[in-house]
């Protein structure tokens, strides 16, 4: 089937995936999952309904790892590549700030701006080849980095991604609490709160979003009742 | 009918007369604790990792090791190696206080230490909560524990078997190459085979 052809944006909510009869079981044990924890997630089953076609394909996980994720991906065929990118930011920032430290005791000492602080750790990062995965699980990534890496990241998504190819985004309301994530079947989440965050300014808007991913081809987001908003980014 | 079964006696590793040749460091070491994300309704995470064979090779906190490491005994590392270890069908385990810069090739390999370097076990790799994994992993089967660190790409089920297998044909010696097959600790000239990601 032609992948690009599933990406129209007409076309996307009009052909939702019909429920295949061997998905009932996932659906039954999604319904009964009855913990806070486990989601329906409707930007899920429109991912895997852009991936349904592909064979052999490339995923990017920038969450933490998860068994889960990593095997339901792989039953599907998929090779799949994890970057904790949270913790690498997190990581890069406790170096750049010893960095700094110790530069700072130099007459000809300048402070990076943040953009140039972005820019070295981008150096860095997402250091994939061009039109590598078809798929790419952003997670909430983006309520916990600095904004100046905001743009930066989705260019490079971009660059990395295969035309076509769909990324899955996470944006809380009220970004409070650092999440893991794990898929529980077609159309479930479970959202493992592991720790806090550094509080944002505010949450995204629609339209920061919609900005951000401005060179992708077509892009979706759901909010569901739990003013979780989901995006959904085809390239 | 109501007999009371005899019970059996625990047998007390303090016991005098008996030689505890048990892997003492882990063995004092606190479990590490499941992680944050066995939240109350998911499911309770798996035990993954076992503790190491009592008869295992044991190198120590402080011991650092540059070079090739080979052999076709158990082996436990809390210390630093740098290189490449190979184990063939032996189970490598990682101690949390374990610090390794190379590729490892075992047939079970058990991290709950630092790892910089790709992973290949013939049977399967376990990432412990505790594992911070920097690398490629390879295997039939991958565990993971909830809070495990690892940056790479994973290779697992059907296809990485598949592979092992075709390596494993390749690994037996030709019957003309009398070498490989009289020394028991020459290694076979099998490339790792492990395209790395760019990272």
């Amino acid at each position: 089937m032609n992948f690009m052809g599933k990406t129209r944006l007409g076309n996307l909510t009009a052909t939702m995936p019909s429920r295949k009869p061997h998905d009932a079981p996932a659906v039954a044990a999604a319904a009964s999952h009855s913990s806070p924890n486990f989601r329906v997630s409707n930007g899920l089953k429109d991912f895997l309904w852009l991936l349904s076609d592909i064979e052999d394909g490339r995923l990017l996980d920038l969450g933490a790892v998860s068994q889960a994720t990593l095997n339901f991906f792989i039953e599907r065929g998929f090779r799949v590549t994890t970057d904790d990118f949270v913790r690498s930011w997190k990581q890069f920032r406790v170096e750049e700030l010893e960095r700094q430290r110790i530069e700072e005791q130099s007459d000809f000492y300048e402070p990076p701006s943040p953009e140039q602080v972005a820019q070295r750790f981008l150096d860095q990062s997402l250091q994939y080849a061009e039109e590598e995965f078809n798929a790419v699980l952003l997670w909430d990534i983006f309520d916990h980095l600095s904004p100046e890496l905001l743009p930066k990241i989705a260019d490079r998504l971009y660059d990395i991604m295969k035309p076509g190819g769909a990324v899955l985004a996470i944006f809380h309301s009220k970004p409070e609490r650092l999440y893991r994530y794990r898929i529980v079947d077609n159309q479930t989440i479970e959202t493992i709160p592991v720790g806090p965050a550094t509080p944002k300014d505010h949450p995204f808007q629609n339209r920061e979003i919609l900005n951000l991913f401005s060179r992708f081809r077509s892009a979706k987001t759901f909010v569901g009742r739990d003013q979780l908003r989901e995006g959904l980014f085809v390239r | 009918m109501w007999r009371k079964q005899p019970e059996a006696k625990p047998s007390s590793p303090a016991s005098p007369g008996v030689r505890d040749s048990g892997y003492a460091p882990a063995a004092q070491r606190p479990a590490p604790q499941p992680s944050v994300a066995s939240s109350p309704a998911s499911p309770a995470a798996p035990a993954f990792t076992q503790a190491p064979r009592s008869d295992a090779a044991i190198l120590t906190r402080g011991i650092c090791i540059k070079g090739e490491l080979t052999g076709k005994a158990d082996l436990v590392i809390d210390g630093d190696v740098q290189g490449s270890i190979r184990l063939g069908d032996s189970r490598l385990t990682v101690g949390q206080l374990g610090n390794i810069r190379a590729n490892i090739e075992a047939s079970e390999i058990v991290v709950r230490g630092q790892v910089q370097g790709n992973l290949r076990g013939r049977e399967r790799v376990v990432l412990g909560s505790s594992c911070n994994v920097l690398g490629d992993l390879e295997a039939p089967r991958v565990a993971i524990e909830d809070g495990a660190k690892f940056k790479g790409r994973v290779e697992m089920g059907p296809a990485a078997d598949a592979r092992e297998r075709q390596n494993k044909r390749s690994d037996q010696p030709a019957p003309s190459r009398q070498s490989y097959a009289s020394n028991s600790d020459a290694e076979s000239p099998v490339a790792v085979g492990v395209e790395r990601t760019p990272h």
